[in-house]
């Protein structure tokens, strides 16, 4: 019998749609704190707009997000990160203007400690200097941790598409989030850069107890990291259950390989 | 470390100026004078253009705000100087908080459209209230600017209250894009959407700037009143608005150093053209081009480039990590 | 208020609304094709009317006057937009917009120095004495205004549904990597839009030049009023565009008939910021449109 405050993230029959497309309709599942779990199905199944509205980027047409029992439908982006949610997109969105460098960009992550305004900023100075010193710190050392501690002082524009992802994903850590939000993390990773993030995800995994939700095309990835899989197609969900579960699904199946592959291989 | 000596020297410089050339030509000390007061606007505009990322064509709004308040309620109402400048920050900051409130949820060219409207909104109200503000004709018999009692009807004393507040806003600006606070701005900046996952409420940050950057015109336009004793509705609209946009450009977009001197440069200008009036359009116009086409980094960067080619000329390469390091500092 | 001020009034009202309407639409053209909102079609009115000035006053006959300034304003469309529009389409809005104002201050200077700061009026299209209809007067300019603005109107329409080259500017502005994936240059739909646009600003000036002093700086306000129009119109709609650019101008000639013209202006723009506004916040709460939405 599963205890209520067991699953950190609860989506209910959630929908959203815009311009006349329905792109989630009536989606419901649960995350258990501390797994990772994945989401999985075609493109334009309703993945990101899921993200989008757990990560309140999008109000949804009905349904329900609860975080640790609390209910987040709807809130503001700013508001939910500061809950304890973080999150990464599908297009790397790292801040290059005004030569943000890639320290620059995961100290942006630490909001939930630094939370600056202007006449804090230019009144109370040294207690800004001091948090400030302590965050940059927190900061090199994530850095270090996936693997960029010595490209901290460039522009995010000098690294590999592989580097940039990690960024973010440190920019994402350092506000020290209860569940992770990632989209498409591997996308564009060639396979030695996957298996240095499938070390890393299991590394945050353990070493800080992050519940990590995840979309993910790459089923090597997806199979062989995540505990838990909800699979989606035109906006609903088709299946859930452990990755040996879906493998074998024939909904899934058919979804991700067609009605004809459906008809030749299992049926025929 | 170097750019602190190098900023008080220059401080120095400013302070010494005037008990130099004072008494020789009183008029380079008012020229000084509404450089400093271009200056303020254009560094108020980089925080907001540069840094934030707000396209803001309505920044002489503001200075006209400030302008025609210190210039309404002295001349008329025969309030002290630094009351009527106090009622210019308090409108002009809260009429920039209901402004961005709104109107900061627009973005890129509609955010441009807004602002100008506002630019000329603002000079419309100006011409037509024509029983508070002169109208097109003016507004006159502004006093100097005084405190405590003491006039600063002379230029060379102005001249130091001028230039304290431009230390104040330059001194502030820098400080604040250089604190958590200005990555903040680089966000927003960046990307709102990534930024508001991140925690970072876009929307207040936005206004917050807003104001800060509004006030700062406004207490220029206050200064300005209290210099030229005279206000005319031409010198706050929107070429003005224009005028100072270019000048952020001109100097280097997002660097505080560089609209200081694209302020400086502009202002300057038609001091050494003198049939230029006529020419002044074009010339603007044909400098931002030039600025945008070739160099984005305007004068600042040029200055910049300038002076890494002069420390490598003077010093040989076992240095070089020094250069480097300076290359990276986030002053600018 | 009497009968004879009502129909005065709403002649004004077609003047300007043809006017703001020919100005939204140049504006709305260019937008299209490339998602870039030009702050310097004002110029072009100016040019436009500034150049039939002066051709009729050397001589020149009016039709082939304005042949000849439509031509010259298209060319210089042309020359900007390959020379400085092209090579920064790619940069941020901010650098492209302050680019138009650049383009615009640069015009505008060159006005200056080429015709001062004197205002001028050009001939009228025909010669006759204004119709007197119930009471009102009405300018045979009025009727050329009228009339030319209603057929270039109706080229562009059929420009726009039944040509090729129209076919393809529709096919950029909805989907500009779409429509370049199946061979359509958008370069040069984004070419020929700068054309059309310069010379429908360059229009409206020069059918109004018979009617108002223009000077080097009018072409400020027919451009922002080109803008609310756009802005009420749909941004991207060149029939909304038409459409509340004759609404703006009746609102404007009755507003001017019974309001002070001072705070007709202010009217104008508050409205102008209120479009703007109301058109983001109806978009609010959705995803902007890079985030995709799978």
């Amino acid at each position: 019998m599963k205890r209520p405050d067991d699953n950190i993230l609860r989506v209910e029959n959630v929908v959203k749609s815009f311009h006349g497309v329905t792109a989630v309709s009536d989606v419901s599942f649960d995350v258990k704190r501390g797994s990772i779990k994945a989401i999985i199905g075609p493109n334009g199944a309703g993945k990101t707009t899921l993200l989008n509205v757990i990560s309140g980027i999008m109000r949804p047409n009905a349904g329900r997000i609860y975080f640790n029992n609390n209910n987040i439908t709807a809130l503001p982006p700013p508001v939910i990160a500061l809950k304890g949610i973080g999150r990464t997109f599908q297009l790397i969105k790292l801040f290059s203007v005004n030569n943000a460098s890639v320290l620059d960009n995961v100290l942006l992550g630490a909001n939930r400690k630094l939370n600056p305004g202007i006449l804090k900023s230019l009144l109370l100075r040294s207690r800004m200097n001091k948090q400030e010193r302590s965050v940059q710190d927190t900061a090199l050392k994530i850095l270090k941790f996936v693997g960029l501690g010595n490209m901290a002082h460039f522009s995010p524009l000098a690294l590999s598409f592989g580097s940039q992802r990690m960024v973010e994903l440190a920019r994402s850590l350092i506000g020290e989030p209860a569940l992770l939000l990632l989209d498409e993390p591997a996308s564009g990773l060639n396979d030695v850069e996957v298996e240095n993030f499938r070390e890393t995800l299991l590394a945050i995994q353990q070493a800080w107890g992050i519940t990590i939700l995840l979309i993910e095309h790459n089923m090597k990835l997806v199979m062989t990291v995540a505990e838990d899989i909800v699979v989606v197609d035109f906006g609903q969900k088709i299946a859930e259950g452990t990755p040996a579960e879906i493998g074998k699904n024939p909904q899934v199946i058919r979804a991700y390989l067609g009605e004809d592959y459906m008809k030749r291989e299992v049926v025929g | 470390m170097k750019t602190k000596f190098l900023l008080l020297f220059v401080v120095l410089l400013l302070a010494a100026y005037p008990i130099v050339m004072g008494k020789s030509s009183p008029y380079s000390v008012a020229i000084m004078i509404v450089l400093g007061v271009y200056v303020i606007l254009a560094v108020s505009l980089d925080v907001l253009v540069g840094f934030a990322g707000q396209i803001s064509l309505g920044h002489a709004a503001f200075f006209a705000i400030g302008a025609y308040t210190s210039g309404i309620f002295t001349a008329k109402y025969d309030l002290p100087p630094i009351l009527a400048l106090l009622i210019g920050q308090a409108f002009s900051g809260s009429l920039a908080w209901l402004i961005g409130v709104s109107v900061l949820a627009l973005r890129g060219y509609y955010l441009a459209m807004a602002t100008l409207g506002l630019s000329a909104i603002v000079y419309s109200l100006i011409v037509g209230f024509q029983s508070v503000t002169g109208g097109a004709s003016g507004l006159r018999d502004i006093p100097p600017f005084s405190l405590f009692g003491f006039s600063f009807d002379e230029y060379v004393y102005y001249y130091y209250v001028v230039w304290a507040v431009v230390c104040l806003v330059v001194g502030s600006s820098l400080l604040l894009v250089k604190s958590s606070f200005g990555r903040t701005l680089t966000a927003i900046h960046g990307d709102e959407t990534a930024a508001g996952t991140l925690g970072i409420y876009c929307d207040k940050i936005k206004t917050s700037v807003f104001v800060f950057a509004s006030m700062f015109a406004a207490l220029a336009g206050s200064l300005y009143a209290h210099y030229t004793s005279f206000l005319a509705p031409d010198d706050f609209g929107i070429f003005t608005s224009i005028h100072i946009l270019i000048m952020v450009f001109l100097g280097g977009i997002g660097t505080i150093y560089g609209p200081a001197l694209g302020a400086i440069f502009l202002k300057l200008l038609p001091e050494f053209t003198h049939s230029f009036r006529d020419y002044e359009l074009l010339v603007n116009g044909l400098i931002l081009i030039t600025v945008l086409v070739f160099t984005q980094k305007g004068l600042w960067g040029m200055f910049l480039a300038m002076r890494k080619r002069f420390m490598e000329a003077f010093r040989s390469s076992g240095v070089r990590k020094r250069e480097e390091e300076m290359d990276e500092e986030p002053v600018i | 208020m009497d009968l004879s001020q009502i129909i005065q009034f709403t002649f004004s009202g077609l003047t300007l609304g043809s006017i703001y309407a020919l100005m939204a639409v140049s504006l709305t053209i260019v937008y299209n094709a490339s998602k870039v909102i030009s702050f310097s079609q004002g110029e072009f009115f100016v040019f436009g009317a500034l150049m039939m000035v002066t051709l009729t006053s050397i001589g020149v006959a009016i039709p082939i006057a304005l042949v000849l300034s439509l031509v010259m304003a298209a060319a210089l469309g042309a020359l900007i937009e390959r020379m400085l529009i092209k090579p920064i389409l790619g940069s941020s809005v901010g650098t492209i917009v302050t680019m138009t104002i650049a383009i615009s201050l640069a015009l505008r200077g060159s006005a200056l120095l080429t015709w001062g700061r004197s205002s001028f009026v050009s001939q009228p299209f025909s010669q006759g004495e204004p119709l007197r209809i119930l009471g009102a007067s009405l300018q045979l300019q009025v009727l050329w205004i009228c009339g030319a603005t209603g057929a270039v109107l109706l080229l562009i329409w059929l420009l726009f549904e039944r040509t090729k080259v129209g076919l393809a500017m529709r096919a950029c502005s909805d989907n500009s990597l779409g429509a370049s994936l199946v061979g359509i240059s958008v370069r040069r739909v984004n070419f020929f839009a700068w054309i059309f646009g310069s010379s429908m600003g360059a229009l409206a000036g020069i059918l109004v030049a018979p009617l108002y002093f223009v000077q080097y700086a009018s072409g400020v306000m027919p451009m922002l009023s080109g803008f609310v129009a756009m802005a009420i119109g749909g941004m991207t709609s060149t029939l909304g565009a038409v459409i509340a650019g004759m609404v703006l101008g009746f609102l404007e000639a009755y507003g001017i008939g019974f309001i002070s013209s001072q705070f007709a202006d202010v009217i104008i723009f508050t409205v102008l910021i209120v479009t703007l506004l109301v058109r983001t916040r109806l978009l609010a709460g959705e995803a902007s449109s890079d985030e995709g939405g799978m």
